[in-house]
């Protein structure tokens, strides 16, 4: 997945900017500031999530992070690999790291996230 | 110290070798005893454990004592842990085969004297504290504050006020909402002023008619004394709330301030950190809980309460939250704060607070400057600094000075902790530690600071004399090995 | 003062380098209407007076002879090992805390990697904690445990499980909203068929082996029933007796608890002893408690840590699977080091013997005293319900009062519905009871039955 082509939140989260089911994961910020990851708790697949809502947790070894549903939305898949090799997420945040495939609800609520440059400039303050 | 890894116990196992020989009936009766039982119910392959002989054992065990710091060996100014001498006559009385060898189904007319130390204790504490009565039935600090706030939950319940939510300072130890959670709360947060200490603002915005209570620590975990405790007392009583303390922190305060005339309502204090006795490695404590008349009938069960022809007995308060233990509490651990409550007295208790905070502000006024203070230079029982700076401008992380500390001799302070101060050392050096132990630190952390300008990289590959270096937790958390197999 | 080491030169010098005028400037931002201006009405003793006051209140106590005690029903005088205190009272591991900083805490640590690996063995369950409070908290804790992993509010213990156990429970569970069931009994065992096909749904099911009244459970009994009600299945065992007894993984149990006392920990009027917990490797992640784990340092020596410790109350906070914040480490160290010199062997010895002799006593007490069996058909380990032929609190009075034996627990204490509750006696031999012990209970017990009964039987 491109960078430019994801939308990110405030909260560190990203999503594929389009289509009818988006990849979602946490960002290379977020990673970073994390450590090493050592485990993810993935969600059901087939739960319904609102936007915002707690879904995933990301653990290293001295920190547990909620992750956030950027949109709202059914989870239609998850990231089995992450089972045996969590520090995917270190290693690809937008690529092979990625969390939960998601099919989202309202198309409107994507229009308020970050955009990749925006989100840069939010993490730099 | 020996830098080879030691063998596990296991890995000095040899098939057929014997440790101890306990009695035993001859094998004959084994046997018909062993097959007394139903096939199905037997126990097919042996356990694992390990066949070693008692030599083995003894030096395997001594091996690793001599892996540990520990008070008795090095200054280790945990913060928040109050890691002071552990007197050895506590010991000596904790041992008397008159305590150890007591079965806790005795009948009460066979253990008058246990049943008195309880009380005498109790009695005792309720001056310190300053409130109405005294159990000992909670097994450590947390449970202490689980029983709190499960009064608290019974005293809502019984006058039907619904109020479910407690608030939580965000600067408090986790234990504080991890526990009201587990007693059925949800938790609020309150925030920290840029003072270290409550900001009212905040708490008068998440005061409300669910409101159940707050739990406080006082001093704070940043050791400092709440200011304001008076007015936020009265804030929280009006709008219906109950106040919590936590008395993880008492040893800066006992003699001097009481959290009774503070307003609190319950308080649960740690017999480990104030009292004196051994923190073993992570236990046994004890947490006896202190609370306000008119929560006295939900005290745990069971309570020793002192007739008027002094008799001492058990009794279950009338809609008491239950039961915590199975038996009595940690008996052990009673028996050892007292011998050290007798031994310090009530001027003693004073003397403790006064000396604590003495050894902390007298670290905090003599650290080089690149340990900054957030907070001023006035401190309780422990002192809270931040290598912040040196994290920005040369990388060097609270983690790094830590472990070089370990290389110089000292355990190294609580990092990380309150997490509103990044990069933050919390420094306890309690009472007895000698002006000359913390001249002696304090030296270390002057070389510290050198270091961080002259030679980064010994704090950076720090620890260097042990028997392992930094260890990779990442891969501990990834392979989980939590247990060998023979 | 005791134990504090300044000098007056000392205190002069540091309040100059703070630049405080006296110790109470050191206090001066407590509000003045909070500083304690009251003395705490208490003398101060010395070394000598301490112990004289506590010499005194041994005096108030009455300990009896381990021969003498035939009273289980929860606590165990085993024999112990002159080298467990002996190690346990060293100072690096009585005065060390916590392993926050691994490099310089590898004794704890490594001990307590040893004490899972004890547990486990014992238990037959792929991976343990560091210790809980007791083994009433630890089933509590399983409990809550089996809560988050299920989700499902209610829970299932049996009617044979020691009342304070359950009290426990309650405690623990109230704040939750849990549901509470009882398994009823069937004579000296649970009646596990009394959870049928369908049963309302729970998130754990308890087997309690031996159970209250020392009878020893059919736990794939237990393990079928737990599945009937899609519940975890939790056992609480005691650990001597799985030295003989099928161990809670071989009957697919999914945690494991217990009290650890019996395994080198002295009674002292209940506490500090140590409970147990044990999982399947799939629950880890909701266990309470400290763990340790192995892992290495950079250049590969072996090491242990603390690990998973985001599962617990000082980084996950209000979401913590469990607020304990420690185990019971010096407990655990004594039991580890128990299990180490006992061995394999040594522990079988114990639990063989304890069979044995109670055995012997329930043989003289049917044989000879007019006693039977509460129930006949259920086996036992160390512990049994017998019936007597005159009340049990007289019986235990007078044994006590007359003869310096402690008999057995009254069951009516436990059980005042069950029939004949006030005849039920629990009686316990461990290894530490001889043959001569037991006669001198034979002989005790005779000459206290004939004068109960000539005494019931006169006009």
């Amino acid at each position: 997945m491109e960078e430019s082509k994801l939308l990110f939140t405030k909260t560190h989260e990203w999503i594929e900017a389009e289509g009818e089911v988006r990849h979602c994961g946490i960002s290379a910020h977020a990673q970073e500031m994390l450590g090493d990851i050592v485990y993810v708790e993935l969600p059901e697949v087939g739960r319904k999530v609102k936007q915002g809502e707690e879904f995933v947790v990301v653990e290293s070894p001295k920190a547990a992070a909620d992750v956030y549903a950027p949109v709202s939305g059914e989870v239609v898949e998850v990231n089995g690999a992450l089972d045996a090799e969590p520090d995917l997420v270190n290693k690809g945040p937008y690529t092979d790291g990625w969390l939960v495939k998601i099919k989202p609800g309202d198309p409107a609520e994507a229009q308020e996230l970050l955009t990749a440059d925006a989100y840069k400039e939010q993490i730099e303050e | 110290m020996d830098p080879t890894p030691l063998p596990l116990i296991h890995e000095l196992s040899t098939p057929g070798r014997r440790g101890v020989l306990p009695p035993s009936a001859p094998e004959e009766e084994r046997r018909a005893a062993r097959e007394s039982l139903p096939e199905h119910l037997r126990r097919r392959e042996p356990a694992a454990l390990p066949e070693v002989s008692e030599l083995e054992a003894v030096r395997h065990f001594t091996r690793l004592s001599q892996r540990n710091y520990s008070i008795d060996g090095q200054f280790y100014p945990l913060g928040s842990c109050t890691m002071k001498y552990n007197p050895r006559l506590n010991e000596k009385i904790a041992a008397m085969p008159a305590f150890q060898g007591l079965h806790p189904r005795q009948e009460e007319a066979d253990i008058q004297g246990i049943l008195r130390v309880y009380h005498d204790l109790q009695e005792a504490l309720k001056p310190v504290l300053g409130l109405e009565e005294v159990t000992l039935a909670p097994a450590a600090g947390a449970q202490g504050e689980f029983t709190g706030m499960s009064i608290i939950k019974a005293y809502h319940e019984d006058h039907g006020t619904g109020r479910d939510e407690v608030l939580v300072p965000d600067a408090a130890h986790g234990t504080n909402p991890a526990t009201a959670v587990l007693a059925g709360f949800k938790v609020r947060e309150v925030k920290s002023g840029q003072d270290g200490r409550i900001d009212l603002d905040s708490l008068r915005e998440n005061l409300n008619g669910k409101t159940a209570g707050i739990m406080l620590t006082n001093p704070n975990t940043c050791g400092l004394f709440e200011k304001d405790i008076v007015e936020v007392a009265r804030l929280v009583h009006e709008a219906g709330g109950l106040l919590y303390y936590d008395g993880a922190n008492l040893n800066a305060i006992a003699g001097r301030a009481r959290p009774g005339d503070m307003g609190f309502d319950v308080v649960h204090i740690n017999l480990h950190k104030t009292f004196s006795t051994p923190h073993g490695g992570g236990g046994p404590g004890a947490g006896p809980v202190a609370v306000s008349a008119r929560l006295t009938p939900y005290l745990p069960a069971p309570h020793v309460i002192r007739s008027d022809g002094g008799r001492y007995s058990f009794l279950t308060p009338e809609k008491t939250i239950g039961k915590l233990l199975g038996f009595h509490g940690n008996a052990g651990v009673i028996l050892r704060a007292m011998a050290y409550t007798l031994s310090q007295g009530g001027e003693g208790l004073r003397s403790v607070a006064d000396h604590a905070t003495l050894n902390a502000n007298y670290v905090l006024s003599r650290l080089p400057e690149v340990f900054e203070r957030p907070f001023g230079d006035l401190c309780k029982h422990e002192a809270i600094v931040t290598v912040r700076k040196a994290q920005k401008e040369k990388g060097i992380k609270a983690f790094d000075v830590a472990k070089r500390l370990l290389d110089l001799g000292f355990h190294a302070p609580t990092i990380y902790f309150p997490l509103l101060v990044p990069e933050c050392f919390l420094i306890e050096p309690t009472e007895t530690e000698s002006k000359e132990t913390l001249d002696r630190f304090l030296a270390a952390m002057e070389q510290i600071a050198r270091e961080m300008d002259e030679d980064p990289e010994s704090l950076r590959s720090a620890p260097v004399s042990l028997p392992t270096g930094r260890l990779d937790e990442a891969s501990a958390a990834r392979e989980l090995n939590v247990c060998c197999r023979i | 003062m005791a134990y504090i080491p300044h000098t007056d030169a000392d205190r002069r010098a540091m309040l100059e380098a703070i630049g405080a005028k006296s110790m109470e400037d050191l206090f001066r931002d407590i509000p003045e209407e909070l500083r304690y201006k009251g003395t705490l009405d208490l003398p101060a003793h010395s070394e000598y007076e301490v112990e004289q006051y506590f010499e005194a209140r041994a005096g108030e106590n009455r300990v009896f002879p381990a021969g003498r005690n035939f009273l289980g029903a929860g606590a165990y005088r085993h024999f112990i090992p002159a080298a467990v205190p002996y190690i346990v009272s060293r100072g690096e591991f009585m005065t060390s805390y916590t392993p926050y900083q691994a490099e310089v805490s590898q004794g704890t640590l490594q001990s307590i990697f040893e004490f899972q690996s004890h547990i486990c063995a014992l238990t037959a369950m792929e991976v343990a904690n560091a210790s809980m409070y007791d083994g009433a908290t630890a089933l509590a804790e399983a409990l809550v445990m089996a809560l988050r992993q299920k989700r499902t509010e209610r829970v299932y213990l049996p009617e044979l499980l020691p009342p304070e156990w359950t009290e426990v429970c309650r405690t623990f569970l109230k704040g939750l909203g849990v549901e509470i069931r009882t398994i009823p009994a069937n004579g000296g065992r649970t009646h596990y068929s009394a959870i049928p096909e369908g049963a309302d749904p729970a998130c754990a099911l308890v087997v309690c082996t031996p159970n209250a009244l020392g009878g020893i459970e059919e736990g794939t009994q237990a393990r079928e029933a737990a599945d009937r009600a899609g519940a975890l299945l939790v056992a609480a065992v005691n650990p001597t007796s799985l030295a003989v007894l099928t161990p809670p993984g071989d009957y697919g149990a999914d945690i494991a608890v217990g009290e650890g006392q019996p395994l080198g920990v002295p009674v002292s009027f209940g506490g500090p002893w140590a409970g147990f917990l044990a999982c399947r490797k799939k629950f880890i992640r909701k266990m309470p408690g400290r763990v340790a784990g192995e892992t290495a340092d950079a250049e590969g020596r072996r090491g242990y840590v603390l690990t998973l410790q985001t599962r617990e109350q000082h980084i996950r906070r209000d979401k913590a699977t469990s607020n304990i914040c420690t185990n019971q480490g010096l407990v655990a160290l004594a039991i580890t080091v128990y299990l180490t010199l006992l061995g394999r062997e040594g522990l079988r010895e114990v639990a063989e013997t304890s069979l044995a002799r109670t055995r012997q006593l329930v043989r003289l007490l049917t044989e000879e005293a007019g006693c039977s069996l509460y129930d006949p058909d259920t086996p036992f380990f160390h512990e049994a319900a017998v019936k007597l032929p005159i009340p049990a609190e007289t019986f235990r009075r007078r044994m006590k009062d007359g003869h310096g034996i402690l008999p057995g627990f009254a069951l009516a204490n436990w059980f005042p519905d069950l029939p004949e509750a006030d005849r039920l006696l629990l009686v316990n031999c461990t290894e530490l009871i001889s043959s001569s012990d037991i006669d001198n209970y034979r002989r005790a017990a005779l000459a206290v039955l004939e004068e109960e009964t000539a005494a019931s039987n006169a006009p």
